[in-house]
């Protein structure tokens, strides 16, 4: 009976995430005036759908559950539930005009995670679930932070300090974790400084590059983040550097539009990498594991193995939720829990899966083309794009599309340090969207009247100020629904800068 | 900037639509790759909830079948026909085609409508079956002529490498292996758990002949007329070499030389040829290669160097020396000698159908490798049917439905340090046009009990059908 109905699950949850996908889809093409649907409508929907995926899992839960475990399965289900919906509750009431759209992405991803891991580690589970109350406690609190903080742009010798003083401090005083000497213990919590460093390190960036930068202004933020990239390496922490190197080419290509910039840094990482190669073992190890691991299918090659058996050995559809073989990989909380998705919801789901990331970046975009300043805009993007990179770093290593190098899946992997950071990353980009709303005075999500965004009662003319504060270098740009669609090309980033 | 941010949203897109067509691509057309390994814990995963597919004959007559017992299934095994140690069991850790097709026997195929229809209760969710290239007439046919006996038969139809029977005796009873378990492994005299057929190596004794003919005709097509005289016993190097019983065998050439086995003859043309000839013969036969089999199987040894002695090199010509094979590769030795020279990969699953039948995966023939040209494989063949007509294997000459069928053979003794010699014979037939190969080897069995009769009879039940 209820093998039958962890069948069916298979396809209900396919057909969640497609409409939840399709909405997306529908609100994105509405915001950029392609077609005209109810877009509060759609955003409601997408909350239906994560809460019948949560619904869906938690009958399969109870039912499967021993004897000994059902109350404790019963009080996760039914607090990830109330959860799911009292997050989404208190948003809506705190930013009635915000980006939930967003929201909605998150919240999926985190759903899918925290049934994921229950599913793998019930007690993981738990804590990640209070993880999450943190991090909605973020999206709440951070804003206001944000808002009181005056130039954000204004501070960027301080960021790079930071940067650096965690990563000497991990190299000094850090402790191993998963191969890489990347955690910092302080006391009994330990944390991973890498995580905090990428948001640090994208603030740095967009002030770096938020007066527009000639070819000098390009070469000290470049060193900066070789710099910040050779500790990372140094830390066997191979995956936040290959993030780092990514979102500073992204932000470098969005700050000077210059093709010859990118084609540079990637002729020097080219380069870096070789020699990197040469010099240390372990990424010699990592790149002959990406190119067989079957020759040693016990020893090196067990992990991507394992993950590969995972992901293909139930074909496209999956084998259902609770009947997989995902606990034999290893860490498979963590960095492989794309392949315990893979193995239970099924190739296709996965995939749908992958296009929330994509759909995250999407709206992570959109509020950076929003923005009014140069600044507000490198940041979004940027932190946008670490988001982007980081996922497509683990997905694709976890399927052995490129070398696998350890990080979290944002959103969906256990980890308490790496959530928050995600859910940082998050308040930060829909603060700047609430600014965005605010001077164009537009109900751009729901229907609600746009006077009440702010979250915190800041007279208008405070507002004001600020616009003032972050100065515009499109100033006779407005902001339109028809942002996203390429025609007119301003004149200003159109010019090279030499 | 915000073109450049659309660019770059662009890049993204395209990176995670690459990386979702890989995902696709991976699972659907490369994971038959390495998914069948013994590291991946979900090929020896076993449901309680479903009816594992059965193992059938490739009649389809059921081999090994589930059973509902009270709330769970039980396997049953057909106990005719000497067949545990293909299909192996799943009581006691798992063995054989049931270890091999595992995964498959437990896939359940359009899953969510063979679960809704179990619901209503029409039938049970069943696995995948499982269909063998095994011909139960055949292989009880095999069974019976061994009776107590200890040996093996191995037969393969020739040009597609399908394993129309197999048998390892003494054998087990897979029904009661978990009770008997303790036992059957204390028998060391028998080890009946040993799979002779695939695992047991044996001397090739005068068999290995078949071998030595291929070099010599490779190597020089004039040494099929090459004549000899024989008396019974030569010195080579310094080791003298009787032919059987000491029998000379006066003026000869290689087929007469085949026909009576004469062992002076064969270690002759081999010195003749020298050791290079004879190694490159037996890696075309694919000696010291592992063999590709859904059982476990020992790979054939071959040993003779470059630099070995002219008394290694004659005593390996005529298949006493180091020299050691399973019956399955004779089989497939004499196959190949059937079908032209070519060896096929020999092969014991047919196809794998779901329980609605349609085909999961349907074997088709490999060629292995040409082992002589088909020209020196004629020739060969028509020493093997001196060999039945006027040589050492005139018992095996065939009648089926009362219609002399013309057989092509060989025989052989495998000399055994510890005991009786090991009785061997490979055969194939009809000579014109061959159907099946067979290799027979009966251990301890000295001169009196021959392997002939139970190649006979293999055949002829097959060919009578």
């Amino acid at each position: 009976m209820i093998y039958c109905f962890i069948i069916i699950a298979k396809y209900l949850y396919l057909l969640y995430i497609g409409i939840f996908l399709l909405d997306g889809l529908l609100i994105s093409l509405s915001r950029q005036g392609v077609i005209k649907v109810d877009i509060a409508k759609k955003l409601s929907n997408q909350r239906l759908q994560i809460m019948l995926m949560h619904i869906t899992a938690s009958i399969i839960f109870i039912s499967t559950a021993e004897a000994s475990r059902l109350q404790s399965t019963v009080t996760y289900c039914a607090a990830n539930i109330l959860l799911a919906f009292f997050a989404n509750l208190i948003l809506r009431l705190v930013y009635k005009n915000s980006a939930h759209a967003l929201y909605n992405c998150i919240f999926m991803l985190s759903s899918i995670g925290l049934i994921m891991l229950y599913r793998l580690n019930p007690a993981l589970a738990y804590k990640q679930m209070f993880f999450h109350i943190g991090g909605i406690a973020i999206l709440l609190l951070l804003p206001p932070v944000l808002t009181l903080l005056p130039r954000l742009d204004k501070f960027k010798i301080l960021y790079i300090l930071i940067c650096f003083g965690l990563l000497i401090a991990t190299l000094k005083m850090g402790t191993s974790q998963y191969g890489s000497k990347n955690w910092l213990k302080i006391g009994s919590f330990g944390f991973q400084p890498s995580e905090f460093i990428k948001i640090l390190f994208v603030l740095y960036l967009a002030s770096a590059f938020s007066s527009k930068p000639k070819f000098s202004a390009v070469i000290v933020p470049t060193l900066l983040t070789l710099g910040v990239i050779a500790f990372l390496v140094v830390q066997k922490d191979l995956g936040s550097a290959l993030i780092f190197f990514m979102t500073y080419l992204a932000l470098l290509f969005i700050a000077t539009g210059n093709y010859l910039y990118v084609l540079m840094g990637l002729a020097s990482v080219s380069f870096a990498s070789v020699i990197a190669y040469k010099l240390f073992s372990h990424i010699r190890v990592r790149v002959a594991i990406w190119q067989n691991p079957w020759s040693d299918v016990t020893g090196d090659g067990y992990q991507i193995a394992q993950s590969l058996f995972a992901i293909c050995t139930r074909g496209i559809t999956g084998i259902g939720l609770t009947r997989g073989y995902a606990q034999k990989i290893p860490v498979v909380e963590r960095d492989f829990i794309f392949a315990a998705i893979c193995e239970e919801f099924g190739v296709i789901f996965a995939i749908g899966l992958i296009f929330l990331f994509v759909l995250l970046f999407l709206e992570g975009a959109r509020c950076a083309l929003n923005s009014k300043s140069r600044f507000l805009t490198l940041m979004c993007a940027g932190l946008a794009a670490v988001l982007a990179f980081q996922s497509f770093i683990i997905i694709g290593g976890v399927v052995k599309f490129i070398p696998l190098t350890g990080v979290t899946l944002p959103f969906v992997s256990y980890g308490g340090t790496s959530l928050l950071v995600c859910y940082i990353i998050i308040a930060i980009i829909q603060w700047v969207f609430t600014r965005n709303n605010k001077y164009t005075a537009m109900p751009a999500v729901d229907t609600v009247p746009a006077i009440d965004t702010e979250f915190l009662d800041i007279p208008q003319e405070e507002s004001v100020d600020h616009t003032n504060i972050y100065p515009s270098d499109r100033p006779e740009e407005t902001f339109s629904l028809n942002d996203a669609i390429p025609p007119k090309k301003a004149k200003p980033e159109r010019r090279k800068p030499f | 900037m915000k073109s450049a941010i659309k660019k770059v949203f662009w890049v993204y897109t395209f990176m995670f639509l690459a990386l979702s067509v890989y995902l696709v691509k991976i699972t659907v057309y490369d994971s038959k790759d390495f998914i069948y390994q013994p590291t991946n814990p979900r090929l020896s995963q076993s449901r309680e909830d479903i009816k594992r597919g059965s193992v059938l004959d490739c009649k389809g007559q059921e081999l090994a079948y589930s059973q509902k017992e009270g709330d769970s299934y039980k396997r049953v095994y057909l106990t005719e026909g000497n067949l545990s140690h293909i299909l192996g069991y799943v009581d006691n850790g798992k063995s054989g085609i049931e270890a091999y097709c595992n995964f498959d026997l437990e896939t359940v195929d359009f899953e969510i409508m063979q679960q809704i229809s179990s619901l209503l209760g029409e039938s049970e969710v069943r696995g995948n079956n499982v269909y063998l290239t095994i011909d139960l007439d055949v292989q009880k046919a095999a069974a019976e002529s061994m009776g107590d006996r200890r040996g093996s038969v191995v037969a393969i139809e020739p040009e597609s490498g399908k394993i129309i029977s197999m048998l390892s005796n003494p054998t087990f009873d897979s029904n009661t292996i978990k009770e008997n378990w303790d036992e059957l492994n204390a028998d060391e005299d028998n080890s009946p758990l040993l799979n002779r057929a695939t695992q047991g190596l044996y001397p090739p004794g005068s068999t290995f002949k078949i071998i030595t003919a291929a070099a010599a005709l490779s190597t020089d097509p004039a040494l099929g007329d090459f004549e000899y005289r024989c008396l019974g016993e030569a010195d080579f190097g310094d080791t003298l070499l009787h032919c059987f019983n000491s029998a000379a065998h006066g003026y000869e050439d290689m087929t007469d030389a085949f026909a009576k086995s004469c062992n002076t003859y064969f270690a002759t043309v081999a010195q003749n040829i020298g050791n290079n000839a004879l190694i490159e013969a037996t890696e075309n036969f694919c000696f010291n290669k592992p063999i590709d089999f859904p059982l476990p199987a020992r790979e054939p040894i071959f040993s003779l160097k470059p630099s070995s002695q002219i008394n290694e090199l004659a005593e390996t010509a005529i298949g006493q020396g180091k020299t050691l094979v399973t019956p399955l590769y004779m089989a497939m030795v004499t196959s190949a000698i059937a079908y032209n020279g070519m060896m096929m990969q020999p092969h014991i699953i047919d196809r794998i159908e779901s329980p609605f039948n349609t085909v999961k995966y349907k074997a088709s023939p490999v060629l292995l490798s040409q082992v002589c040209s088909p020209d020196n494989a004629f020739r060969i063949k028509n020493m093997m049917i001196s060999a039945v007509n006027e040589g050492t294997a005139t018992q095996s000459q065939l009648y089926v439905n009362d219609e002399p069928v013309q057989a092509a053979g060989k025989t052989g003794t495998a000399e055994n340090a510890s005991g009786e010699d090991h009785s061997w014979f490979v055969a194939f037939a009809p000579a014109d046009d061959p159907k099946i190969a067979v290799a027979v080897i009966l251990e301890n069995s000295g001169h009196g009990d021959r392997a002939e009769y139970i190649a006979k009879n293999v055949m002829e039940t097959y060919l009578e059908k």
